[in-house]
């Protein structure tokens, strides 16, 4: 069921996903880039608000405003001495580093696309919608990869599996679930804060008396300030305003008497933390993370592919003939699509030595009116489990009586690196052997990684006795 | 021989001609509360039939908004002032990020002194995204007197100050 739901999603949101992705890489790029700017400071955390204030007092000739990007960039307006301008400045001396210049339109216009593929608010709809999917694409995902691992505590060990696809989608399953799952979770949390869902929630503000309550401007660490308004004039109503992450304060000049102080709801600080973590801006570990975790979602979509043409979609065009007729029945149960090539190939070899036979997984047991003989192909899933589509098999086993007598055969197909090698086939076998009217043609047979030898062995036993 | 001539004068008649003077004025501008995208302004000194006469500042970043604003549009169309090299070079102050509601920005603005005090205007027109355009969200008369006042706007600006050094 897992397997069906995780592939719907992933059909159902491809083109999006796939157009989110690759802007989304790009971003990364970006932000990792921009990270490698003089401007960027990598430590704001050893700088206090005071020092830099005075520092820019001494070394600027008038400042109106200073504001510390979510890239660490510490951006002074004010009037230097080219005149009235916009600059990068050095927390450390004051100085200028850089004139702001605007971000360039390749970039401003992916990121456009990426928040909301040029549509506005529609746009910014259909990406929220495709966040969401992200996070039921990863769950359903994790769920399918630990137990087709056999167990969380797999994650830690080598991937047996020889299809370089599916080791693929795997491998890269257990470095990105988290990343990916984090990824979907903050960029759904973006868009609905977009739409002003979380306005309920009131700031709660605290009023000082002048002198009351000073502000040590050396305990601010400059990592925690986003702006400073410096007043207007010398005015006395004019004022500080001095923006932490957290809240903010109005302080008086001269003084620095806290005036009011207005400490911001939760969902501003949940806002500020899923900015963080969706773009990575001021972080070059992060950037790098969502960049890597980005191409892997376009990976994932790529091996996705790959596994799914070879089951999902073949499947879905199967073609049930003949059931009712046929007095020979091939069964499969299939994870990797493996089993049904073999089927196919035994009903060829069958029809040729003119058998009526139908063709059908085992999820699709029934009874069959005429049939004489049953030959079932079935791989294992993970910890000896049925595969997706023989799962409902055995109930249906229960039910569906046969009206003829049945000889049997099963093949069972799996991996001797596995320590349950052909384990569903063997309990299969064990159930059919109990069952009255059903006479084993021959006994189980197994089959390693797929060896071609031994099933052209099996196969011409079964053409011999069917004879 | 005589354009060489030219030639070599031409630095010492740039460094002879006068500088234009300008009067610095300082403004705060305070947006109305409301919730949305960030607010674009362009400045402009207007003569009394409301010809633009020069564009002083233009706050946001992003060319491709300057449309919303219809009037200083349309002006920019009729001037052929479309491509970039045409159009930065007009403007003084091109300001990084656009105001959002309930913020306020402090920044200087240069009018030519022979502008100042003789009858012209200066016009704020704001839009933002998806709300509205106001073409007169502030417009007044570019003279000492008036930039004394505190000046409440129609649109996005809540209100604004000057502090005008000639």
């Amino acid at each position: 069921m897992w397997r069906r739901i995780h592939f719907l999603l992933a059909f159902g949101s491809a083109l999006f996903l796939f157009l989110t992705s690759v802007s989304g890489f790009i971003l990364g790029i970006e932000a990792l880039m921009d990270q490698t700017k003089p401007q960027a400071i990598d430590s704001l955390e050893d700088y206090s608000l005071k020092t830099t204030l005075e520092k820019l007092d001494t070394n600027i000739k008038e400042v109106f405003e200073l504001v510390i990007t979510e890239k660490n960039y510490v951006v002074v307006q004010g009037i230097s001495k080219d005149g009235f301008e916009n600059f990068y400045a050095d927390p450390e001396t004051g100085l200028k580093i850089n004139s702001v210049t605007p971000t360039s339109p390749f970039f401003k216009l992916v990121r456009s696309f990426h928040r909301s593929l040029f549509l506005k608010n529609t746009g910014r709809i259909i990406v929220g919608i495709i966040a969401f999917l992200l996070i039921l694409l990863s769950i359903t995902g994790g769920i399918l990869l630990t137990r087709r691992i056999g167990g969380i505590k797999q994650l830690f060990f080598l991937t047996k599996e020889k299809n370089i696809y599916r080791k693929g989608h795997i491998i890269l399953g257990k470095w990105f679930f988290i990343p990916v799952l984090i990824i979907g979770f903050s960029g759904a949390y973006l868009s609905i804060e977009r739409f002003n869902v979380f306005t309920n929630q009131e700031s709660n503000t605290k009023t000082y008396a002048k002198g009351e309550r000073i502000l040590d401007l050396n305990t601010i660490r400059l990592n925690d300030v986003t702006r400073v308004s410096y007043p207007f004039s010398k005015a006395d109503d004019e004022v500080y305003n001095i923006e932490l992450k957290d809240r903010v304060f109005t302080v008086r000049q001269g003084d620095f008497s806290i005036l009011s102080e207005e400490v911001y709801p939760f969902h501003s600080l949940l806002k500020h933390w899923n900015y963080y973590i969706h773009t990575g801006e001021s972080s070059v570990f992060v950037a790098l993370i969502l960049t890597l975790a980005a191409l892997a979602i376009v990976f994932f979509m790529f091996t996705g592919l790959k596994i799914t043409s070879k089951t999902s979609l073949d499947l879905l065009n199967l073609n049930k003939n003949n059931l009712k007729e046929a007095s020979l029945i091939i069964l499969y149960g299939t994870e990797t699509g493996n089993s049904y090539q073999f089927a196919k190939r035994l009903a060829k070899t069958l029809r040729k030595e003119n058998h009526s036979l139908g063709l059908t997984s085992l999820n699709n047991y029934a009874i069959f009116p005429k049939a004489k003989t049953i030959l079932i192909l079935t791989a294992t899933y993970g910890d000896g489990e049925a595969p997706s589509n023989a799962e409902r098999f055995e109930k249906r086993f229960e039910t569906m009586v046969q009206l003829n007598p049945i000889n049997f055969s099963i093949l069972g197909f799996g991996s001797k690196s596995y320590p349950k090698f052909c384990q569903y086939a063997i309990t299969l076998q064990s159930r059919l052997e109990k069952q009255d009217n059903f006479f084993s043609l021959m006994p189980l047979f197994k089959i390693n990684n797929q060896s071609e030898t031994d099933y052209c062995l099996w196969e011409s036993m079964v053409v011999n006795k069917l004879k | 021989m005589q354009s060489f001539l030219k030639f070599l004068l031409l630095p010492f008649l740039l460094f002879f001609l006068p500088v234009e003077e300008e009067v610095e004025i300082k403004c705060l501008v305070e947006i109305i509360d409301y919730r949305g995208e960030g607010a674009y302004f362009v400045i402009s000194v207007l003569d009394k039939e409301e010809k633009y006469i020069k564009t002083v500042y233009v706050l946001g970043d992003d060319k491709s908004w300057f449309s919303e604003m219809k009037s200083f549009w349309i002006h920019l169309r009729e001037n052929n002032l479309f491509s970039d090299e045409d159009f930065y070079p007009l403007i003084d102050g091109i300001s990084g990020p656009t105001i959002s509601g309930g913020e306020r920005r402090v920044f200087q603005i240069k009018v030519p002194k022979n502008l100042f005090n003789n009858g012209y205007h200066l016009r704020f027109e704001s839009a933002v995204e998806d709300k509205a355009y106001h073409l007169n969200d502030i417009n007044i008369s570019l003279n000492t007197e008036s930039l004394k006042q505190t000046h409440m706007g129609h649109g996005f600006i809540k209100k604004i100050q000057f502090i005008a050094t000639e």
